[in-house]
This record gives C-alpha cells, structure tokens and sequence, in this order.
C-alpha cells in the first residue's frame, strides 16, 4: 500500500504539471495551471512559483548562476600565487620553484632565523584519504628527518597546515641535474663513475636505514658547483602515495600517480611491491643515461601499457651498443663501455629484483673496481645468472603439508631483512659464494637448465665440500645453502644432512644465542614439518623460540616468524589453544616489526590466527582478522598470489562457518581461480583449494561435482601430492562419500577406510582428526545397514572428540549428529534423541 | 589510464571510481598551474579545464564520443567538489576572522563568491532528492561545461527529455536560491 502523499508522488504531479504548463503559450499558463489543480491550492502555488522562478532566471539571461561557478573557478587559481609572502609555521613563502606531479614546490626562508635559511617547501597533493593518511605522514616524515647523509638533501621540518594540507621544508639544494651537469662540462666516463659512486653512496645509506626512494631520476640528483651530489625527495614518493591514499588504489592506478615511467622499474610500473631492487634499477637507468647519452628503452610517447610491455619484457640492450659512435669521442666511449660496465649496468637493469645486484654496495663496489681496473663482480656473476635463481633463498617457503581443511598456512622460515643481513657476513658469504661460483661454472657446460643437472651439480658440491679444507664458517654457509637449495628442489633427506651440519657447526663457532644459528635451525624445523614430524619441529622451534627472544637487540620480525612456527607445530599436534596463545603473541611482535619483509609476512599471522578462531567457533573474529589479512595481502603481494588464493579458500571457510554458503562457494571459486592462475594445477595449494571445494559440494549435497573435484585431488596423489600429505586424506573422505551416496557401498567402504589409515599413519595416536574419520566411516557403514560394524565406530570417536576438543566443539556435535542419524534409521529414536540434543548444543565463546 | 577511460566508455562495473580521483587530481593540478600564467582578465571556464584535462588524459589517442562524455560526467562530479570544498574552506577562514595565520588566509585576497556556491550546491543536493537526474543535468552543465546534447548523451537520455530536466532544475534552482 502506498501512501497517497510520499513525497516522489507529490513531486511527480508537480513536475507533470510544470512540464505541461510549459507546452502553452506563456498568457494562457495561469488558466491552465488553474484547471488542472482544482481546489488543490498547495499544487497551484508550487507550480506557480516554480514558473516565476522560471522567468526571474529567463530575465537575468540564464547568467547569474554560471558566473558564480566561473568565479570560484578564478578564485581557486589565483589561490597559490597569493601565498607568496604568507608563512607557513616557521617560513616564509619566498618564490614558487615549480608545480610537479608532486605538489606545488616554494622556496622559503626561516623567518625567525637571523641567518634566514633557504629552504624549499613543498605542497604535497592533497589526498582522498583523511586524518588515517596523514597520521602516517607524519611517522614516515621523522623516518626521513633521521637520514643525515652529505648526499641526501636534509629534510628539515613538515606538517600539516590547518587546513589539513601536509607539506615538507627540506635544504635548499642549489644545483643542477645529473645528466645536465656532467654534459655541460664534458666530463668523462670515470669522471661520470666517480659522481654515480656519490650517488650510490646516499642511496646504499637510505636503504641501510630502510628507506627507500622509488623516484630515482636525473631531476632528483642534482649537483653543485663544487661537484657535490645531492639526492632530493628521498622517501617522498612513498609519503605521497600514503597522503594520497594511493595504496589503498588498484596498482594499475595507484602505480600511475609517482612515477616516472623513464626510470620506473618493471615491479613499479606493474604496481608489485617495490623493495630496495627497484632503486637499484632507476639507479642502472640514471647511469644508462649519464654514460651512453641515451636511456636504454626509447619510452617516448607511449602509452603506460606499452611501457609496462617493454620495460617488462624487453631485455635491455648493452650500453656500449647504443652509443653514437658518430659523435665526438663516441668509438672511444664505446670501447670504455664494452665489458665490464654493460655487465654492470645490464645486471642493475634485470627484470627479476632477485637478480640484480642485491644490494647498491655492490653496485657500488664493482664501479670502484672499473676505476681501480679491477675484475667486476658482474661478469663473474653472468656465469652464475642462470642458475643463480636457485641458490638465492626464499623468503617464504609455504610447506606442502597441511593437516585438513582447516589447516594453517604456513611454514615461513624467517622473514627479517637483519637476519638476513646477519647471515651474510661479508667474508664468509664471499668465500662461500666462491666455492660455490666455482663448482657452478665447473658443471656449467652440461647444465641445461633441467633439476636433475642441478641435482648434479649440487651432489658433485656436496663431495667436495667433504674433501675441500674450509673453515668451519664457510662450510656452515656452504651447507646452509645447499641445505636451502634442496629443499627448494623437495629433495628433504639430502637437505636436512646439510642443514643439520650446518647447525652444528654454527652453534659451535657461533654459539648458540646467534641469528645464524638461529637461521639454520629454523630451516631444520621446516624441513621436519615436511617430513609431518612435529614433535621434533616444535622442539627445534622452542630452541628458536628461546633464542630470539635472548637476542639483542631483538628482532620483532624474526621473533614473530619464531612464534607464528611454533604455533603452526603445536596447532599440528592438536593443541589448539595453545596454537591461538602463541599466535597471539606473535602477533604482537609483527606489528611492532618496521622491516618491510616482516610486514609482507602478516597476511600469513593474519590469517593462520583467523584459521584458530574458526577451530574454535568464533567465526566472526575470524572474519575480522581474514579481511585484515586479505587486505595486507593485497597490498604487499596484489591479488594475484598465491597467498591471496590461500587466504581466499581460507575465507571461503569462513563464510561456510558463519553459514553464508553462496558466498563461500564463490568465494573457494575464486580462491581456485587465482591459483590456477599463478601455481597451476599441479600445485598442493591449487589441490588444496580444489579440496576445500570437494567439501563444500559435499556439504551441498552436490555428489557429481564433489566426485568429480575431490577425484582431480585423489588423482594427483603421489604426484603432486606427496602421498602421507594429510590434504589427501581429507579428499578420499569426499571421494568415498560422494561414491556411496551415488550407490557405491563398497567403493565407499574402500575410499573412507584408505582416509582413516592415512590420518592414523599420519598423526599422533590421540589426534582428533582420526576421531572425525572414524566417526564418518562409522557413520557410513550405519547408513548402509551395518550398525552394529559402525556404532562402536561412532561412539570412540565422540568420546575420543570431547576429550580432546571438548564437548561442544563443532566436529564433536558434529559427530553426535551422525550417531543421532544412524540410530534414528535403526528405530532407536530415543537414543537418537539424546545425541540430537548434545549436537544441537551450541558452543559459547569465552 | 587508456585503458580505464576505455573500460568507462564500456561501461565497465567501478571505471568512474577508479577514474574520480585520478580527474581530481588533474583537474586540482591544471587550476593551479594557470596561476603561473599572466592572469589576461578573461573570466576562466570550467569548461575550459575539463577538456584540458581530457585532452591531458586521454591523450592523443582518439576515444569515441561515448567514452568521451562518459569522462565529462566524472569530470563534472570532481568539479564540483573542488570548487565547493575550496568554497566550503574559505568561507571558514573567513567566519573564523583573522586570529590564526593558516594556509587558508591566502584565499581571502581575492573574490569570487563563495557563499553563493555553497548555497548553489546546497540546492542541487535536495533537487537531486526530488529528482536525481535534473541535478545530474546541471552538474554536467555548470560544472562539466557540457552542451544539452552532450549532457543528453552522458545520461543516455532523449533530447527533448534533457531539455524538460535543464529547464525545471534552472526554475527550481532559481526559487531556491532566491529564497536565500
């Protein structure tokens, strides 16, 4: 029933009739409006007024209400020039310097200053985001205050003016552009080396206090009279992105607001996370540029996409080759170039971070050495390109083993820049990567780029690391990466050789109570996680546990990776409370972690903590710390990883949880989307979300889909599942219950007793997900006319759940609902009601 | 960004937000970069920066009308929150009076008329109550600089239809202004 006066009904009458006033000639609108209103007086005067409006506004020349927007427009320009003069906290604004991507930029003096400093101020644009943005501004700003270097220009001071717009005062630099500087003065090539060592030296000391600049570009790198250089807006692209809101933007978006597409690496322009790398590589493009007198990719008038496309995949040409040997001293600087500095600049301009140089001191060094007339690292290093990739750790090794559905994920061996900082020592890790780049280049000719050859090449390493007379040092770190590199491969018992002596060896010359030690016996831990055992992972990670919470200073990221392991071994065993303490601890010290490394791991304590919540019923918490997690996940990694797609199945479960299953089912859709995407099908994790799926179609009831989802995963066991993978467990469950549902009594009888012997192969004797496994096959052989086979079944597996997860913890009302089920289909109703109503009782978060 | 103003002419799920604040932000940059220009008294036209800005954006590559007036309808929107918020704030420093010395005590040198803004955009807010798309047909006018037809063709609308809209929004804009 709709009532005669809503509001749109009155209006629409009132428009009808001022539309249809219109149509008459002006001298009859009076009478006509008259007519049409009746004794309806209140429509007649809102019409009537509406039609004087009307005419007022005709009269005035359709003028007064457009000029007033023209005017604010001239009032808004004019805005800027009027501040000249003004002062803004402790400056005065002198003169406007410029107008940039960046904000308008001033030059001002300290007027409470006798001396009356130069400084420049800057406006940084104002963003879409509020007080959040700013907040941070003002926490990144005393970052960048602290970076004292004769390289970098001071920032001074900042803020917020009242109005809510941030600026920054830094030094005034008087000086001009790199590239402008050494051409003006004709400057030669080592003259030109020796400014990019000036360069590197302020870069390499930002980055060693984790600042990173992400705008490298001649306009940034000016130089003075006096051939100092001096790096402006370090850290600033950040601060502004952040004030702009832009990471909470699409990349696509977010990544066209501060950059400089000439200079941009391929992880900016593709809008990834950008590390130390990434100035690494407009490092390579500034000094491209400085020697050859060109960029190496022509970007000119092209459009983002095409310039994503070629700085993505277009390899960079050698500097020497795009030289105008026509020009004065042009064959002369080309022949300078050849050799060792194309390999230099082509080993910074590398489209993989991890293949760049890994640190600016290392650009740094091998341009010393081109001065020096000493052999380049880089040349040497072009040797070990191609298989280098694999000897380079991993940051995260997500495990392949995973207990059921509701399992953690997991297994980060460490994750903070300072241990791994702490295990390069510089001689020891030089002396090892020798050894290594040695027994590398030895096997080189018959590498083909295939596992098996590199197999080889690592047992040919293992023989001789035995014969070979290394210190204990070097031999650590010579196995540690041995170690790591095979459990890259999967091959586990000749990685945990290594990484057990490696251990060994570094407890003894280091002590126990040391990052390196710790590093090893972390990857010791991972490794007896792959071999499911957790007892002995727990015990090596309460070792890594005690030591980085006895090392000084202690290192949040790495002691938060410590207790997020711990957490996962003890989840794993069962014990989930203690799982969700430790986690919360952990999760303590990864907030409190700055190391950007640290941060990319909190997707992972996120949701490895959402996942206990919904151990224990409390879904919307969980929800809570998932949406957090995808959040972060989006932000460090993009949507496209396969993290995104784990947390994306883990949700899904969620969602199932709260009771929302279309959501869930669109969501573990889209978790098997994005890991197809980026793993493929042979993935554990792709199989994994497959799995989930098999579930949740089981749950629905939808037999043929879940048979012919939770076959895919059965079928690649002992392929690509590796077979006592607990995963696989759980999908001949939905394999055997989607048979027998279909009519298969007997194939169901196979499949459900091969998951239970799995899960007791598998896990310790009192783990609840045996309990479940049976409760499922009692439950089986009861529906299919064989109680007296299944009730025992049943009722061991209830009291073996309450015991262990507690009366009313969902599998154990669970497993009560399907004793109820079967006894009520023997007749046995009364029975089968009390077990109704233990399964009905609802568990009551604490 | 081609490509977003080619998901816009599509009509693509989201391309306008994604879109909003990347014209905002030109829009914002183009205004204050006339200020380096000799101001020659000619009275400046928001038409003027949204094709500007257009022109920057979509850059040489020629998008099809649609895609076009799909932009001027976004353009419009960021328009006009840039000129009210800028009105909105100046109007604040100036009831605040002259005790603090803020960034935004600059903006009282000049004119223009704040007030009479506020009060218009005011007034386009409960026309858009009463009837969404007449407001949507002078914001796409005053603040996208757009023709009847033009606007017509952003709201996927008839002619006459735009016409009937532009000319009730003007009466009830006037009454409601006058009314002050």
């Amino acid at each position: 029933m709709r009532d005669r006066s809503h509001p749109s009904d009155a209006f629409a009458r009132v428009r009808a009739l001022f539309d249809a006033a219109l149509e008459h000639p002006e001298a009859e609108r009076t009478r006509f409006l008259a007519d049409a209103c009746g004794d309806d007086a209140a429509l007649y005067d809102e019409v009537s007024s509406l039609l004087a409006a009307l005419e007022r506004h005709v009269r005035s020349g359709d003028a007064s209400v457009p000029s007033v927007v023209a005017e604010q427009v001239a009032a808004l320009v004019v805005d800027r020039a009027s501040l000249i003069g003004t002062r803004i906290g402790a400056y005065e604004l002198v003169r406007l310097i410029g107008e940039g991507g960046m904000g308008a930029v001033f030059e001002g003096v300290r007027a409470d200053d006798q001396y009356r400093k130069r400084v420049a101020l800057k406006f940084l644009r104002r963003g879409v985001e509020g007080d959040l943005a700013i907040r941070r501004f003002k926490y990144e700003r005393q970052i960048l205050a602290n970076l004292g270097h004769a390289n970098i220009a001071a920032l001074l001071d900042g803020g917020v003016t009242e109005d809510g717009q941030p600026y920054i005062v830094m030094e005034y630099v008087d000086g001009t552009p790199i590239t402008h500087y050494a051409d003006t003065r004709s400057l030669d090539v080592p003259a030109r080396v020796a400014l990019l060592l000036q360069v590197c030296a302020a870069v390499q000391h930002a980055h060693a206090n984790l600042v990173v600049h992400r705008d490298l570009k001649p306009g940034n790198i000016l130089v003075s009279e006096a051939g100092q250089v001096k790096l402006l807006d370090f850290g600033i692209a950040r601060l502004l992105r952040e004030s702009e809101g832009a990471d909470q933007l699409p990349p696509t978006i977010g990544g066209t607001h501060a950059l400089t597409p000439e200079y941009a690496s391929p992880e900016q322009l593709r809008g990834l996370p950008m590390g130390t790398p990434s100035d690494v590589y407009s490092l390579g493009v500034v000094a491209f540029e400085l020697l050859v007198g060109r960029r190496p990719f022509d970007l000119r008038d092209r459009l983002l996409v095409e310039v994503q496309e070629i700085v993505c995949s277009q390899p960079a040409p050698a500097p020497s080759s795009l030289v105008d040997v026509s020009s004065d001293g042009g064959t002369r600087r080309r022949r300078q170039l050849q050799g060792d500095l194309d390999a230099i600049l082509l080993q910074a301009l590398r489209k993989e971070p991890e293949r760049r140089y890994t640190a600016v001191a290392q650009l740094a060094d091998d341009l010393q050495r081109v001065l020096d007339g000493a052999p380049v690292a880089a040349r040497r290093d072009a040797l070990t390109y191609r298989v280098g990739k694999f000897l380079r750790r991993r940051r995260f090794e997500v495990a392949a083993l995973s207990v059921v559905f509701l399992s953690l994920l997991g297994g980060i061996v460490s994750t903070s820049r300072a241990a791994a900082r702490a295990e390069r020592d510089q001689r020891v890790a030089e002396e090892a990567n020798r050894f290594l780049s040695t027994m590398l280049a030895a096997a080189d000719p018959g590498y083909q780029g295939q596992d098996v050859t590199l197999r080889d090449v690592l047992a040919q390493a293992a023989q001789d690391v035995e014969s070979e007379a290394l210190s204990p040092e070097v031999e650590a770190q010579v196995r540690h990466t041995l170690g790591q590199t095979y459990y890259e491969l999967g091959l586990y018992d000749s990685a945990t050789v290594h990484v057990e002596r490696a251990a060994e060896l570094r407890e003894r010359v280091y002590g126990e109570i040391d990052m390196r030690t710790s590093m090893s016996l972390s990857y010791l831990a991972a490794l007896a996680e792959q071999r499911a055992e957790w007892a002995r992972a727990e015990s090596i990670t309460t070792r890594v546990l005690r030591i980085q919470q006895s090392l000084r200073p202690v290192d949040e990221g790495e002691l938060a990776t410590a207790y997020d392991n711990a957490a996962r071994y003890v989840f794993n065993l069962g014990r989930l409370d203690s799982a969700l303490a430790l986690q919360r601890i952990g999760l303590v010290h990864r907030r409190r972690a700055t190391d950007s490394a640290s941060l990319d791991a909190l997707p992972y304590t996120l949701i490895n903590m959402a996942v206990s919540y919904m151990n224990r019923d409390e879904h919307v918490e969980a929800q809570r710390l998932a949406i957090e997690a995808l959040a972060a996940e989006a932000r460090v990694h993009g949507t496209e990883s396969v993290m995104y797609g784990s947390i994306l199945r883990l949700y899904s479960q969620i969602y199932d949880g709260l009771g929302f299953p279309d959501s869930a089912d669109a969501t573990i859709k889209a978790s098997v989307d994005v890991l197809e995407r980026t793993v493929g099908t042979d993935h554990p994790d792709y199989l994994r979300a497959l799995g989930v799926y098999a579930q949740h179609r089981v749950d629905a009831k939808d037999w043929v889909t879940a048979e012919r989802v939770a076959r895919e995963v059965v079928d690649a066991i002992g392929t690509h599942l590796p077979e006592g993978n607990l995963y696989a467990a759980a999908s001949l469950q939905n394999l055997g219950l989607a048979r027998a549902a279909q009519g298969h009594v007997a194939e169901g009888d196979d499949w459900l007793s091969r998951a239970l012997a799995l899960r007791r192969q598998v896990l310790p004797a009192q783990h609840w997900l045996i309990a479940v496994s049976e409760s499922v096959l009692g439950h089986h052989y009861a529906m299919t006319d064989r109680l007296a086979r299944g009730e025992p079944l049943m009722r061991t597996a209830i009291a073996s759940l309450t015991e262990v997860r507690g009366e009313t913890a969902p599998p154990t009302r669970a497993a009560a609902a399907r004793l109820a089920e079967a006894l009520e289909r023997h007749g046995q109703a009364d029975e089968a009601a009390r077990w109704r109503i233990r399964a009905a009782e609802d568990s009551t978060p604490r | 960004m081609t490509q977003l103003l080619q998901a816009l002419a599509d009509g693509v799920d989201g391309a306008s937000d994604a879109l909003a604040p990347i014209i905002y932000d030109e829009l914002h940059r183009l205004a204050t970069a006339l200020m380096r220009r000799e101001r020659d008294g000619h009275t400046l036209q928001p038409t003027a920066l949204v094709h500007d800005a257009y022109l920057r954006l979509a850059g040489q590559r020629g998008m099809e009308w649609q895609g076009r007036s799909h932009f001027f309808g976004v353009a419009a929107q960021a328009m006009r929150r840039i000129l009210v918020d800028h009105a909105r704030r100046r109007d604040a420093a100036k009831r605040d009076g002259g005790h603090r010395v803020t960034f935004d005590d600059a903006l009282l040198a000049d004119g223009g008329r704040p007030l009479e803004l506020i009060a218009l955009d005011d007034a386009m807010q409960r026309l858009a109550v009463l009837h969404a798309r007449s407001a949507q047909v002078v914001e796409l006018r005053f603040f996208g600089g757009l023709e009847i037809d033009e606007a017509a063709t952003v709201l996927g609308i008839g002619r006459a239809t735009a016409v009937r809209d532009w000319t009730f929004a003007r009466a009830f804009l006037q009454r409601e202004l006058d009314a002050g």
